[in-house]
């Protein structure tokens, strides 16, 4: 670890009550505040403030599912295309890209989101499954669209 | 009129040019009923989402493409043709393509479609007989605009949360032309739900 990283990382867990008593951010030298970090016993040096772990814990339960993660990122992902007629702006969203990045565990609260929500999730599933299972002479007649996915879906037994 | 804060956010210049609210949110892309800025300017909400892409609805006898002339070929055979301002004509429809180009920045609007490889096509707006504008904003409502710059919008680094870019190429029909083409979307319509129905 380069010195400065070090210094850095002893500002993260460092007790205050030891900055406080030996002056610690006050010494000349980074070298000289590094090699007292060393001399430290390991209990003191990492002290983890109780508060962020918990909210690491809370957000880490948040996402730890699939399905909260999708409903979390299509949720934002709508709230910014809500204006936009584009849809090459709303597949090229960073959120929607999120969303595909999940992979095929997603495909399913897709399709249960396309049926019931309407959203545009054509190109994510296209992307994930690289099929497409409509006609092509159906693009742009969404009713097709969906129940072709939706049918699709029902048949692999993912809905 | 209570303002309308979503659209105020996305285009900083909306509430100073002005606007009314004509219509309520139409939902989600897929949602049965919606349809977008594209479909609104075409007269032809009936087939939902316009986009040139292998998702949207476009016209069969045009090459799809997401690009500035691929739009102004597929509303010259909707009967406009390309002029130079955007002041009302008697006699006279107009549309207005919004574009944005690629950089994101306001940048000079070419002056022949050659010039516009650079540039993505975003937006539409229709004009109404008073000389103002109408739009669909995605998924939201349906407004009528007194400027075209009301929606001029370039994302977050200038201050705006969407992305119209600025009006770029400007359209007319004549009056006569229009009743003609919306004769034919309307046989078209019934076409197609004879068809569905079988």
């Amino acid at each position: 670890m380069a010195t400065a990283e070090a210094i850095e990382s002893v500002g993260m867990f460092y007790p205050a009550k030891k900055v406080r008593e030996k002056n610690f951010y006050h010494r000349s030298s980074p070298k000289k505040q590094y090699t007292d970090w060393c001399r430290l016993k390991t209990a003191d040096r990492i002290v983890v403030d109780s508060s962020v772990v918990s909210a690491i814990e809370q957000v880490k339960a948040v996402d730890r599912t699939v399905e909260n993660r999708f409903h979390r990122l299509a949720e934002e992902w709508s709230a910014s295309v809500g204006n936009v007629s584009s849809l090459t702006a709303m597949a090229e969203h960073p959120k929607y890209r999120e969303i595909i990045d999940l992979g095929w565990d997603v495909v399913p609260h897709l399709l249960h989101d396309l049926q019931q929500n309407h959203r545009f999730w054509f190109p994510a599933l296209t992307e994930i499954t690289t099929i497409q299972p409509y006609d092509p002479r159906d693009a742009g007649n969404s009713k097709r669209m969906i129940d072709a996915w939706i049918k699709w879906g029902k048949r692999k037994q993912l809905i | 009129m209570p303002a309308l804060l979503h659209l105020e956010i996305g285009f900083p210049k909306l509430a100073a040019a002005g606007y009314e609210k004509t219509s309520e949110a139409t939902g989600p892309a897929l949602a049965p009923g919606s349809y977008n800025c594209i479909a609104w300017a075409a007269e032809d909400t009936h087939h939902g989402f316009w986009w040139p892409n292998q998702y949207g609805y476009w016209p069969f006898w045009i090459k799809r493409e997401v690009t500035i002339p691929c739009f102004v070929k597929t509303f010259h055979s909707l009967g406009y043709r390309i002029c130079g301002h955007s002041r009302r004509q008697v006699l006279f429809h107009k549309v207005v393509l919004y574009a944005i180009h690629k950089s994101h920045n306001p940048m000079p609007v070419p002056t022949s479609l050659a010039g516009f490889t650079e540039w993505q096509p975003t937006h539409m707006a229709r004009q109404l007989p008073d000389g103002s504008w109408t739009s669909k904003c995605g998924e939201k409502e349906d407004i009528a605009h007194f400027t075209l710059d009301a929606l001029e919008s370039y994302g977050p680094v200038h201050g705006a949360r969407d992305e119209y870019g600025c009006p770029v190429i400007y359209m007319r029909r004549f009056v006569v032309v229009t009743v003609i083409v919306r004769f034919g979307q309307f046989l078209h319509r019934i076409y197609e739900v004879i068809s569905d129905n079988n």
